[in-house]
């Protein structure tokens, strides 16, 4: 495979990669914000999430893997599991490493989570707040196409997206649709036993 | 009553099923579509290695390893092998070859 095809995979790849990643975020804040509509059951947003989360991590490897394959840059598989072991652009390879390890520590404990439990799945989840900064900011700063206008404009749009969804968690009330049944049930109850 | 939530589910599942297919490929066409797009603008070809060198200078002035690529690609534009230390990411090559700028990878 030519030299110049694996380098055009790499970059495509890794637009990919990171429109999938910014739809994994946005998907898990509308789970937590519980949308849902006559024909959209919450459980087809948590399954996208699902999927489209293992699919990130399939084109993330083929981002990663057609980088160092390679014979131009001369990589090495170290530069791609130890954040920082690169020679090239030591600092923002370095993020990107440390990205793809929160991405694949999340992905995995989510598989294993009935064995884990809740609360142990939930502290490592939160690290895709850390997770897709990281990987962005690996894009801006080593990408090839960073500042072509295509590029940027998909990464306006992701960033503006994440930014949006994350303002609506923020702001939005409960929508658990039992809460009003709990806090009656808890009245119900400071009533008959006011201790 | 029942039927209607076993069909509605369904009905949900199947649109699951369509969207995880839908989303699988457009990301396989987007890998393609954008391979394509990046290799229109910036080819890393030697007779374009002037033109990606000066963008990349241009708009990755600020950090010091592509500089020095961008000057080394310029240098070793008729070189097939790869160059050691000096240059982070190898160096031009001739042909069908990238222009080995800091913006490269």
């Amino acid at each position: 495979m030519s030299d110049t095809l694996l380098w055009y995979t790499t970059r495509g790849a890794g637009a990919v990669t990171e429109i999938l990643l910014t739809c994994v975020v946005v998907l898990g804040i509308l789970t937590v914000l519980r949308v849902q509509g006559a024909s959209w059951p919450a459980f087809v947003t948590t399954g996208l999430h699902r999927n489209l989360a293992l699919m990130t991590v399939v084109f993330l490897a083929l981002h990663i893997v057609t980088a160092v394959v390679d014979p131009f840059t001369n990589l090495g598989w170290a530069a791609a599991f130890i954040p920082f072991a690169s020679y090239y652009r030591t600092f923002w390879l370095g993020l990107g490493v440390i990205s793809f390890e929160l991405v694949l520590a999340i992905v995995v404990t989510s598989l294993v989570r009935s064995w884990l439990g809740h609360r142990a799945w939930r502290a490592v989840h939160w690290l895709t707040y850390a997770a897709w900064p990281v990987g962005i900011a690996h894009g801006l700063g080593t990408g090839t196409d960073t500042w072509s206008a295509w590029m940027l404009g998909i990464s306006a749009a992701c960033v503006a997206a994440v930014v949006f969804a994350v303002t609506w968690r923020l702001v939005a009330t409960s929508r658990d649709p039992l809460e009003a049944a709990r806090l009656g049930f808890r009245a119900a109850v400071d009533r008959r036993d006011p201790r | 009553m029942e039927r209607t939530r076993i069909e509605a589910r369904d009905a949900a599942l199947h649109l699951l099923n369509r969207l995880t297919l839908g989303f699988a490929a457009a990301a396989v066409a987007g890998v393609g579509v954008f391979a394509a797009i990046s290799a229109a603008t910036i080819p890393g070809s030697a007779s374009a290695g002037t033109q990606a060198s000066t963008q990349t200078s241009t708009t990755t002035g600020s950090d010091s390893s592509s500089s020095t690529d961008s000057s080394d690609s310029g240098d070793s534009g008729s070189s097939n092998s790869v160059q050691p230390s000096s240059s982070p990411v190898g160096s031009a090559t001739s042909g069908s070859g990238m222009v080995a700028t800091g913006a490269s990878h």
